[in-house]
């Protein structure tokens, strides 16, 4: 059977036809077929369950712009390539908000390539440089899932516009030497991908150590970041070090709480507790406001600019291996602006929708929806927050509660 | 067939026509970004043909277009608004101008003439007749199989109706 790559966009089908027609995948995988499907926009449409289970999972943090699955009529559908694109430099810290676009990817061993200007420093209205922390990140997440994510730069003429395509004029030049590369890549992993090999086998690839050594060389411009470089980390933590269990205890006796007894031993024999905080500025705010400020953000802006935060602050500073539980240091929420109601009205919406309410098959609409539910439970159409939060923390300190995993 | 989807399908339809489709997307952010009326708006596509800008709304449904969203207008009181502001006019030929001079068409920001647009799935038959006397154009986009969509101009603004759009 002829093979058939699906690429799946997020709202973006410009860019997945610019990489179908850049791609050339059928020089790579001769006779392949290539169509285009977009995303269900929400995870609580039906057509989210239908979605091919490796998909999901890597969708769980974040929708890439383009994910590209492989049907080889064998082997189930699976990812093998994500593309993220944006025009824009993240400035100041904002990098932190687009750092979980690509991590599922890197969580489901699928390699990926992120596009951007690094520098725009001349544009009139968004004139910024991109933060070197950005690349140290993704060099931790390439490092620790073994899974190559590349950082193409999109070239501008002067920093200040955007170099485009002659065929798809909203599209980077493909023939940016960086988009080369990137699409270079892409052909080297649907090739390694379609051949069987273990992603990690590109780690060892001349092509892929070479762009991770770009990666890496402006890693480490700056140097390594520091907790005193983020005022979210800095304001629990002002001795520029995670803090420990003596001090954590006493930071939540200012809140008035106190650590629960029975947490894990895996949080108390780590003795080192990395407290991120939102809404680090609290100057000439009431806590009434701070909570209205947050809810809004969560509830009208899918929790941005705070989503991918602790995430972004796990690899930077306290993940070890792939899952969150290989860490020596405890990340920690610090949510003291909301109470635990505020949150728990999101998963009772989540309750209340769930399929697995009914006993009667009758009252079940879309049976893959089921299926999903039995399997795995509701957290895929979870609120985004709750569930990057939930997946990225040790323990969430609300300002009447402590929960920890 | 989803918003991004109508989008893909008027700017092939466009490039097909040799326009240069500047931007196109339901969801690209902030690319030819306006203000009007301390409101920001991004339109979903902008394409140039000979000095002609077409910056468009589009929607599935076409009365979709004329209900007001968050911000207090719709998509075609947006693009009345575009019309009559010339700050927003400027700021996008500005940055069509330096986009197509990427690509090697190069023409001054003042010789583009921007033709405000809405674009729609259907024939707009229960709204037509809110475009009559306005400066908008509206495009209803069907799809075929095979492609390309047929593209049917419902309404051509006054001023625009003898030059050579599509």
């Amino acid at each position: 059977m002829a093979v058939q790559f699906i690429f799946y966009h997020h709202k973006n089908r410009s860019l997945a036809e610019y990489v179908a027609h850049h791609a050339n995948l059928s020089g790579v995988v001769p006779g392949a077929t290539e169509v285009i499907c977009s995303l269900p926009q929400q995870a609580v449409e039906s057509g989210w369950a239908e979605l091919p289970t490796a998909l999901r999972r890597l969708l769980f943090f974040a929708r890439p712009d383009v994910v590209i699955c492989m049907d080889d009529g064998v082997r189930p559908i699976r990812p093998v390539f994500a593309f993220e694109i944006t025009e824009h430099v993240p400035a100041r810290d904002h990098w932190l908000q687009r750092f979980v676009n690509l991590v599922g990817c890197a969580q489901e061993r699928v390699p990926g390539a992120y596009i951007m200007p690094f520098d725009m420093s001349n544009h009139a209205s968004f004139a910024s440089k991109i933060d070197a922390s950005f690349f140290f990140a993704y060099d931790r997440v390439t490092e620790i899932h073994q899974t190559p994510i590349f950082i193409a730069e999109w070239e501008t003429s002067g920093q200040k516009t955007l170099k485009l395509d002659k065929v798809f004029p909203n599209q980077p030049d493909s023939n940016l030497d960086d988009l080369q590369r990137a699409f270079a890549f892409l052909r080297k992993a649907v090739a390694s991908a379609h051949h069987g090999r273990p992603v990690s086998s590109l780690m060892r690839e001349r092509q892929i150590i070479e762009l991770r050594d770009r990666i890496r060389s402006r890693a480490y411009e700056a140097g390594v970041p520091q907790i005193k470089h983020f005022r979210r980390l800095a304001v629990a933590m002002p001795q520029n070090r995670p803090l420990t269990l003596a001090e954590f205890t006493g930071w939540l006796a200012t809140h008035g709480l106190h650590l629960p007894g029975n947490l894990p031993d895996r949080i108390e024999r780590r003795d080192r507790f990395l407290i991120f905080t939102p809404q680090a500025d609290k100057r000439g705010k009431s806590p009434a406001t701070l909570r209205e400020a947050l809810m809004a953000r969560i509830d009208k802006r899918g929790g941005d600019p705070y989503l991918g935060q602790p995430l972004a602050f796990d690899y930077l500073f306290c993940r070890l291996g792939e899952t969150p539980y290989e860490r020596d240091v405890n990340v920690v929420a610090n949510l003291t602006d909301l109470r635990f109601e505020d949150l728990a009205k999101f998963h009772r919406k989540v309750w209340e929708k769930s399929p697995l309410q009914h006993t009667d098959i009758k009252n079940i609409k879309h049976i893959p929806t089921y299926t999903m539910y039995l399997k795995e439970g509701g957290v895929e159409v979870m609120k985004n927050f709750l569930r990057v939060y939930a997946f990225s923390s040790d323990i969430i300190v609300f300002s009447d509660a402590i929960i920890y995993f | 067939m989803q918003e991004d989807d109508l989008v893909s399908l008027l700017a092939a339809h466009l490039r097909a026509k040799e326009y240069n489709v500047l931007a196109a997307g339901a969801n690209q952010s902030a690319a030819f970004r306006f203000s009007v009326a301390d409101r920001r708006k991004a339109p979903d596509l902008v394409a140039e043909r000979k000095g002609i800008l077409i910056v468009a709304e589009g929607k599935i449904r076409s009365k979709s277009l004329f209900l007001k969203g968050p911000r207090g207008f719709s998509d075609y009181e947006c693009m009345e608004l575009l019309d009559a502001c010339e700050t927003a006019r400027r700021s996008i030929t500005a940055e069509a101008s330096s986009r197509l001079a990427t690509i090697g068409h190069l023409c001054c920001a003042e010789s583009l003439r921007i033709l405000p647009t809405v674009f729609a799935a259907d024939h707009f038959h229960a709204v037509a007749s809110n475009f009559v006397g306005g400066p908008v154009l509206g495009l209803a986009v069907t799809e075929r199989d095979p492609l390309p969509a047929e593209i049917d101009m419902v309404y051509t603004p006054a001023h625009w109706a003898n030059a050579s759009i599509l």
